[in-house]
């Protein structure tokens, strides 16, 4: 049969992903565009103009960018190992550990991911509170009371308990959904083998999720880097900037100071530091996937 | 691809074009009481109701003008304002802003505000408490808000407590004075502080009072970074022996536990703005008669005892001219008004802007509260004398965190405090476009 020349047939294609090319552009091609043309511009009493690099000068030698930096990196370095494996033991334990209730333990380690974060915030802030009823287990071991949100330290370590209790769950909720798909023959052959728990995890449910561990790795990075509510509503940043964040700091300079282009500045610094980190954790983590 | 990154090179250097945002309203229209249109008004709590309270007197000249009061909530509103103002869309007509906040907004946001200069009566702005109308005008002269309420700062002290561990209150000058009875008070009675406010964190309550009375502010007058002043220097001193030394101050970080330190009589004294009136009133009735006000202590060898915290403005974003001229109407009825500025100062304890309002009979009569006192006189005195904060800026924001940062290395630290100032002024320099008038 012959076929019917239709002289605009080959834009048919287009027309399909012209609406997710439309929302893709909106949404984010045009705001990141302007994120990098904001970053090069100044603003004065409403007037935007061309700054060439006076943005980026001011950010190297910013020093709350840099400590603001430091406090992410941090939390980081700290914060994103210890719930990786806490979560990697949970989600070890519903799978091989417990035989019972394992929908009940599922749900109570998924719940705090799902709770707003001022109302946890609040709660949190009631547990640390000078007189609160963390201290007070403190002092039952005859530990003096820690000024949980008025020393440096001690800040960082209530904003990174919060952190580690509101995503250990949703991490673990991933890691055992990837359990799900190990082959039981791979278990029926290492209890043959005589292989306990431990050897068990680290031999064979630690390879087969590693891709997911990774890929909680970099969300988590990735996280981390933004941070903002933690340290907003807990410690609003202080004290003495120790619990800023490069999050809160953009939402600083945007929102409190309207300095929305050097806002811009410090959104494409972290754009920057993430790449190079998530480069290194793909380079580390990702090298036996070749 | 080429194609790709063009488009994008494109997009990049037209995004870079010099931007300015539309002008709002620069002339309005005469209006009368056949004006038939409808403003918005965004403000918060007290104020809110308060300022709910005028509509009706302004309705009397206005009927056909329907006015929508919205409280907005004080969290996050300066968030808000900046959405909308930096958008242009759903502004309200006027909105409530704390009077430290204008400068961000006059310098951040200057045509979307409305030029109040010549709005009312010649010379209105002479009858405005000096202080606060100088944040009221922006760097280049226009008058973008309209002074409210005002925060003189006051000694308040529990009269019978103080003759109880044997002080006369009169003998409190200034700050070493007042170091000197905190301390004799505390040995008497052990279990109470001299005074209460968020010792850690909060530089509003000490320091900055200091520093207002000596006429010195985080920017000096030619808009440079002032924060280590050698005055400053001497008052963070007096701030971290109270706290630190003599352990004089019971912290209170939030808002409640300042309150239930009132309530639950733990301190002898509030140095705060006097707007703390209206909280006396509503959550310690039953202390009526042992509390009294008094000037804040001066800085030694300083005569000032002049210190401001709070106050609030309304300024006109409207984009319609004949809503400005509801919205200025509006506004004059309501603050260029002493009946008014009578009734929220009676009924919500907002601390009039307007001076004349003091010229009336109800403010110079003794409060029962006070046993008796004539408490506008004091707040009279203190705004009086209280010095002007000329210094313009949009990045309060970043030279607040950094002035709490050196408050709290002073106040949670034995670090030498002549470094932390130099060295909070150098970083201030740095994260902003201020210079440091002391190097």
């Amino acid at each position: 049969m012959k076929k019917k020349w239709r002289p605009y047939s080959f834009l048919t294609p287009y027309s399909f992903i012209l609406p997710s090319l439309i929302l893709l552009f909106v949404f984010n091609i045009y705001p990141i565009v302007q994120t990098i043309a904001l970053s090069f511009m100044k603003i004065e009493r409403g007037v935007f103009s061309f700054a060439g690099i006076d943005n980026y000068a001011r950010l190297l030698s910013d020093k709350i960018f840099w400590k603001a930096l430091f406090n992410s990196l941090i939390y980081l370095v700290i914060q994103v190992p210890i719930m990786t494996v806490l979560s990697f033991l949970l989600a070890v334990l519903l799978y091989k550990g417990i035989k019972h209730l394992k929908g009940i333990f599922r749900s109570i380690f998924f719940i705090p991911t799902v709770v707003e974060a001022v109302a946890y915030s609040l709660i949190f802030l009631l547990l640390f509170q000078d007189e609160g009823i963390v201290n007070y287990i403190l002092s039952l071991v005859n530990i003096d009371a820690i000024l949980w949100t008025k020393s440096p330290w001690p800040a960082r370590i209530l904003v990174m308990t919060v952190m580690t209790w509101r995503w250990t769950g949703y991490n673990m909720v991933m890691f055992l959904a990837s359990c799900q798909s190990i082959p039981e023959d791979l278990f029926e052959a290492a209890k043959l083998d005589g292989a306990n728990i431990w050897q068990i995890s680290w031999n064979i449910i630690f390879p087969q999720v590693k891709p997911v561990v990774l890929f909680s790795v970099i969300m988590s990075t990735i996280g981390t880097l933004n941070l903002f509510s933690e340290p907003y509503l807990l410690t609003g940043g202080g004290p003495i900037n120790s619990t800023m964040s490069l999050g809160l700091y953009v939402y600083r300079q945007a929102f409190s100071s309207f300095n929305t282009t050097y806002a811009s500045t410090i959104s494409i610094a972290i754009v920057i530091v993430v790449a190079v980190i998530t480069r290194l954790q793909f380079l580390i983590g990702g090298k036996d996937e070749k | 691809m080429k194609k790709v990154f063009l488009i994008l090179f494109l997009v990049f250097i037209a995004s870079c074009n010099k931007k300015t945002e539309k002008v709002a309203v620069t002339e309005v229209p005469e209006i009368d009481s056949s004006t038939q249109t409808e403003i918005l008004i965004w403000s918060w709590d007290v104020a809110a109701k308060g300022i709910a309270e005028t509509v009706a007197s302004f309705n009397e000249k206005y009927p056909n003008i329907k006015v929508n009061i919205v409280d907005i909530g004080y969290t996050g509103h300066k968030e808000k304002y900046s959405v909308v103002l930096r958008s242009g869309e759903a502004m309200p007509d006027i909105f409530m802003l704390e009077t430290a906040n204008v400068s961000d907004f006059a310098e951040g946001f200057p045509n979307r505000l409305y030029n109040v200069k010549d709005s009312f009566y010649e010379d209105w702005a002479k009858d405005m408490d000096p202080s606060q109308m100088a944040y009221s005008t922006d760097s280049v002269g226009r008058i973008i808000a309209v002074p409210w309420d005002t925060g003189p700062v006051v000694l308040f002290y529990r009269e019978d407590l103080l003759k109880e561990a044997g002080i006369d209150p009169s003998t409190i000058v200034d700050w070493n004075d007042f170091i000197e009875a905190g301390k004799k008070f505390q040995e008497v009675m052990p279990d109470k502080k001299m005074v209460a406010y968020p010792h850690t964190k909060n530089a509003a309550y000490s320091w900055d009072n200091m520093n207002t009375s000596m006429g010195v502010f985080p920017l000096d007058e030619n808009n440079e970074i002032a924060i280590n002043d050698p005055r400053s220097l001497e008052a963070l001193e007096l701030v971290r022996q109270m706290v630190r030394k003599d352990n004089l101050v019971y912290d209170a970080p939030t808002w409640d536990t300042l309150v239930r330190s009132l309530v639950d009589e733990r301190v002898a004294t509030f140095i705060i703005g006097g707007w703390w009136i209206g909280t006396l009133l509503d959550e310690a009735p039953e202390q009526a008669g042992k509390w009294k006000i008094m000037l804040m202590p001066s800085m030694p060898g300083h005569e000032g005892h002049s210190g401001s915290q709070g106050g609030s403005t309304l300024l006109v974003s409207s984009e319609d001219p004949v809503k400005t001229a509801a919205s200025l109407a509006f506004i004059e009825n309501a603050l260029l008004n002493s009946e008014n500025q009578i009734m929220m100062y009676e009924n919500y304890g907002l601390i009039p802007s307007y001076l004349p309002s003091y010229e009336d009979k109800r403010m110079q009569v003794g409060n029962e509260y006070y046993g008796g006192q004539v408490i506008t006189e004091v707040f009279q005195s203190v705004i009086a004398n209280m010095p002007p904060d000329t210094s313009k800026t949009v990045e309060n924001a970043v030279l607040n965190n950094l002035h709490t940062v050196a408050y709290e290395y002073a106040t949670t630290t034995d670090e030498d405090l002549k470094k932390i100032l130099d060295d909070i002024a150098l970083q201030m320099e740095q994260s902003t476009s201020h210079k440091r008038a002391f190097k």
